[in-house]
């Protein structure tokens, strides 16, 4: 058992030489602020709510807050636009909680016949995208308004 | 050779006092390093104990209030005699020495143990009450067998100075008991080192740290540094048993014979360090019944030396 | 003689259950039999139950529900193992009224008394004639009729809203303690009391016996846990959806988190019929033995170090790390997490993070081997835990042990071949079984498992079929009963789930496997010496999370009631 004096010591040399971690790592996941649309999916999916929607009326926020995040991926996983990702950062150690919070600010789009702040901005030209030319006003009615509209087109269509 | 004026002996003994002081959290140091890399860990830096002792110093006393009052004083009380101990037997540098100072020696290292076992029983704590109890009886075998063992090595060389005790060298004819007497004192000196297996009385994972479970702060520093005190004086008491010491002095005249000593001297504790710190990281603790049993068929073996000494081999 | 199919086995056991007066008897999933029985008949039932299958009958665990909601009723389920069989019987009672009771199985079946006093605690269900009345998980001062599980306790109440409150009406603070119940009076006047928790070096998990001790000679052992009770259940039936409660139920344990993470869903998977694709079931057997070596190894170096041999300590942490790494690759962190969703796994293990595993068990292997072999041959070692702590195999029987400590004990049941799930149905698993029922053999239990872990990794990996990795289900049927067994490291995981509606749990009861042996482990202390305490109650591998993991106390259990145990140390002693 004395054989251990004659081999390499395995205490690694981390924090004063850097650590590596393979590809695939779960560490600290990261919005991009650009792709972000607000829709929520990530906040359905986050088992500790870590991840939590706030709307002041002006804006949605998106808010990251990594002392309840427990890096399982999930939101990685269900985000329908890549906008969030899980890095190879794990050094999260802070004096200071606002290090750990990441806040996506969106503008909300107002519905065109009640006025209502409804979905954000990013979001309804999204699916306004997604939808054929002649629908795409559709995308700017929120969706209480867009279900009278439609139940009269229904009840228009049925005379 | 022993110094010739009185103040000269004195700054003689205030340097053994000093440096055993210091060598004993260094070696321990060591020890940590040489277990560290028999584990193939990088380890903790040699000055680590130091550093450890100097921090509990400064931190705040603490009194526990079920405490019994012998209990706060203990740490104090090993410490100062472990340093007489280490003024009395000569190491690095001679000391004068005196008929009997043998004796002398002897008797302060086990008190370091006993004033550590009251301690220990006077805290009121479950855990350091079952340490001092292990330590106690451990010491009571063993000081039997460090008895025995001087026993017969004073009486194969017919003095009780250090100074003058040359068990392998002064003998004209080879005999047999100081050879089984050194043997025996070595595992005595392993043993009281509180060294694993016999590491009976801290048992962290057992005692939660026993004996010193009940101190912290600067009485926790002085416990640990008098119980390392104590393994260097065996250390030294062996060595001085075992090395003429003063002869390779004298041999070489005065400044450099005694810088030579000084030197030679340290490389030899240090190798018993070293060589106790191997053996220990290969062991596990045992149980403390076992332990004692180990102990108690040394001092057969040390029994066996003083009569040998005795009828003449 | 031919050796009876499994439907003919089912078929018989259906057929018994019937003759033995159960009101109603179902079959809710392959290999789980639930059995309707009225209150009054229960006792009768189990008592004929015990005479019908003897020895092989082991009492699981038992499950309270408050499902006055639905049925206006509490119900008490039964988990009761047929391990030979193959099969697990819920024996299902109902109980009316606020303060509902229910008859205890405890004087019949002795392994449900935790698991009956932990329902009293939580849903103030009352079991008649249970030999030990007393709280298990709320602490001593918990106040009276309030049941934390219970539906009409919201889950994000504070039992104290205000510091006031908090500090009572004579302004001292409360004490959240938790006792053991008192030494029985065979404990003589001059034994002393070693305190041994809940918070010492040796456990690194809070927890808290109490030590009767004369000389170094331990006269009677007393236990009481719960510390880290974190209300989990709780949490998940109330704010969790079904595809997050893996990740909490993973947060059960720190080191065999995947276990249970597999065991949750394989009960949702039961109760909503999601057939899982094979080539999951394999990754999650695989994943499932990666987490049995890591556990293992790191158990051997608990168990050196507390016998006082940091070489050894050090020496299986090293083997352990590579196992680690090899963890971090497959599922992107160091521990085997966040690989489970109900119906498949998260991430494939392709041929790149297959060859990884290889070499990795190529090298574990042989370094375990090498340094195990070396330090079972040294005498000194040996002799410190032969013949130490002894549980017996009538006792283990009696205790319901479980996993590594009940094969040590003699006694043949793993859920890996009894009750088969992932894709243990296509390996045969060799189950290790020693019968000198002391430390030693459970050292040489865990050592062969470990052996047996490489080999059934390899296999699983040669065999491992393509396809997909999750299957696709709908939304979840409303109330409907699955149960999803493991073996864990330490033994049988059980996580019984009643579904509820919009994609929740109705209710969730995990029972990790060191809630059972735990209860041996004053059995086994008894009578040993102090020195040995250690090594005894680490020789379960006792996880004491696991155990605790459902109500928060905010409370710190006070210097003061230490103080107070010392007092009453030393008068003793």
């Amino acid at each position: 058992m004395v054989e251990g004096l004659g081999k390499r010591v395995v205490t690694e040399a981390y924090p004063w030489a850097p650590l590596e971690v393979p590809e695939g790592f779960r560490g600290k996941p990261v919005i991009d602020p650009e792709k972000c649309v607000g829709c929520g999916s990530c906040v359905n999916a986050c088992p500790p709510n870590a991840l939590t929607l706030s709307d002041d009326g002006r804006h949605r926020v998106v808010k990251l807050f990594l002392g309840r995040c427990i890096f399982c991926g999930r939101c990685e996983e269900v985000c329908p636009f890549n906008a969030i990702e899980l890095t190879k950062e794990f050094e999260l150690a802070t004096s200071s909680t606002e290090d750990l919070v990441q806040e996506v600010r969106l503008v909300m789009a107002k519905c065109t016949v009640c006025g209502r702040p409804y979905a954000t901005l990013r979001e309804v030209r999204k699916v306004a995208e997604s939808l054929p030319e002649n629908l795409r006003g559709l995308a700017y009615v929120c969706p209480d308004c867009r279900g009278r509209i439609s139940s009269y087109f229904v009840g228009f269509a049925r005379r | 050779m022993s110094a010739a004026s009185p103040l000269l002996a004195c700054a003689f003994i205030l340097v053994n006092v000093a440096s055993l002081a210091v060598l004993a959290l260094i070696l321990d140091g060591v020890d940590r390093k040489v277990r560290a890399r028999v584990q193939r860990r990088v380890g903790p830096p040699i000055l680590q104990t130091l550093y450890d002792v100097l921090k509990l110093y400064r931190r705040p006393v603490t009194r526990d209030e079920l405490a019994g009052p012998f209990h706060s004083v203990a740490p104090a009380l090993a410490f100062a005699t472990s340093l007489v101990g280490a003024a009395v037997i000569p190491s690095l540098l001679p000391t004068s020495g005196f008929q009997g100072d043998l004796i002398v020696a002897v008797y302060l290292i086990s008190s370091v143990s006993a004033i550590t076992s009251f301690g220990a029983a006077s805290s009121g704590i479950p855990f350091s009450v079952v340490g001092g109890w292990r330590e106690a009886s451990l010491m009571m075998t063993s000081e039997l067998v460090l008895g025995a063992t001087v026993a017969a090595i004073a009486s194969s060389s017919g003095s009780l100075m250090l100074s003058s005790l040359m068990p392998l060298i002064r003998p004209s004819t080879v005999k047999v008991s100081p050879i089984i007497a050194l043997a025996s004192l070595a595992l005595l000196t392993y043993v009281e080192g509180g060294r694993l297996p016999f590491e009976i009385a801290e048992a962290e994972p057992e005692l939660a740290g026993g004996v010193a479970s009940g101190y912290g702060g600067p009485s926790l520093a002085l416990l640990m540094h008098s119980l390392l005190l104590k393994r260097v004086l065996l250390a030294t008491l062996f060595l001085d048993l075992l090395v003429p010491w003063g002869a390779i002095s004298n041999a070489l005249g005065a400044p450099l014979g005694l810088a030579v000593r000084a030197l030679a001297f340290t490389l030899a504790l240090t190798l018993v360090s070293l060589v106790s710190a191997v053996i220990e990281a290969l062991y596990g603790r045992c149980r403390p019944g076992h332990a004692i049993s180990i102990v108690k068929k040394a001092l057969i073996v040390s029994g066996v030396a003083l009569i040998a000494a005795c009828v003449g081999f | 003689m031919r050796r009876a199919s499994g439907s003919e086995v089912l078929g018989r056991v259906v057929e018994t259950l019937k003759r033995l007066g159960a009101e109603s008897v179902t079959v809710t999933q392959e290999g789980v039999v639930l059995s309707t029985v009225t209150k009054d008949r229960l006792r009768d039932f189990v008592r004929a139950l015990i005479r019908e299958y003897g020895e092989s009958l082991r009492h699981s665990t038992c499950m309270g529900t408050d499902l006055r909601p639905v049925r206006g009723s509490f119900s008490v389920t039964h988990v009761l193992a047929l391990d030979g069989l193959r099969l697990y019987l819920l024996v299902e009672t109902e109980a009316f009224g606020n303060r509902p009771k229910v008859p205890s199985l405890t004087p019949l079946l002795p392994a449900a008394n935790w698991a009956e006093r932990e329902a009293r605690d939580l849903l103030g269900i009352e079991f008649e004639g249970h030999p030990e009345p007393v709280k298990l998980i709320l602490p001593d001062p918990w106040p009276e009729g309030v049941f934390p599980l219970r539906k009409d306790y919201p889950y994000n109440k504070k039992l104290y809203e205000t510091p006031a409150q908090v500090r009572g009406v004579r302004g001292e603070p409360r004490f959240f303690s938790a006792k053991p119940s008192p030494p029985s009076e065979s404990v003589r006047e001059g034994c002393a009391l070693i305190p041994v928790g809940p918070y010492h070096p040796a456990l690194h998990e809070p927890e808290y016996y109490e030590l009767y001790v004369e000389g170094e000679r331990i006269v009677e052992a007393r236990y009481r846990g719960f510390f880290v009770h974190r209300g989990m259940e709780k949490l998940a039936e109330s704010r969790m959806t079904i595809n997050q409660v893996p990740f909490l139920a993973e947060r059960i344990c720190g080191i065999c988190g995947y276990t249970h993470a597999c065991a949750y869903c394989q009960a949702v998977e039961a109760a909503a019929r999601i057939e899982v694709p094979e080539r999951a079931l394999y990754i999650r057997s695989i994943l499932l033995e990666i987490e049995r070596l890591h556990s293992h190894i790191l158990w051997f170096g608990v168990a050196f170090h507390m016998l006082g041999f940091d070489t050894g300590f050090m020496a299986m942490w090293r083997i352990r790390e590579e196992v680690m790494r090899v963890a971090e690759a497959l599922t992107g962190n160091r521990k085997t997490y966040g690989m489970n969703l109900v119906g498949g796994v998260r991430r494939d293990i392709d041929e790149g993070k297959a060859s990884l595993v290889l070499r990795m068990l190529e090298s574990v292997e042989g370094e375990f081997r090498r340094f195990c072999d070396s330090v079972l041959s040294m005498r000194e070692v040996v002799e410190r835990v032969k013949e130490v702590g002894v549980l017996t195999r009538e006792d283990a029987r009696r205790l319901g042990a479980v996993g590594p400590h009940a094969r040590a004990s003699g006694l043949g049941i793993d859920v890996r071949v009894d009750h088969p799930y992932a894709a243990y149905r296509f390996v045969d698993v060799n189950v290790a079984v020693r019968d000198s029922c002391d430390v030693l053999a459970r050292i040489l239990v865990r050592y062969d498992e470990v052996i047996e872990s490489v080999r059934l990794i390899r296999e699983l990996l040669k065999n491992m079929p393509k396809g997909e990795l999750m299957a696709e289900y709908g939304d979840l049927p409303p109330l409907r009963v699955g149960l999803g067994a493991t073996e864990a490291p330490r033994g049988e995981d059980i996580h019984l789930v009643i579904t509820g509606r919009g994609n929740k749990l109705y209710r969730w009861r995990p029972r990790a496997p060191s809630y059972v042996n735990l209860a041996t482990v004053p059995t086994m202390l008894e009578g040993e010496r102090l020195a040995n305490a250690p090594i005894i109650i680490a020789s379960i591998d006792p996880c004491f999370s696991c155990t605790d993991h459902v109500v928060v106390v905010d409370l710190r259990t006070g210097v003061r009631r230490r103080m107070n145990l010392l007092r009453n140390a030393l008068t003793r002693g």
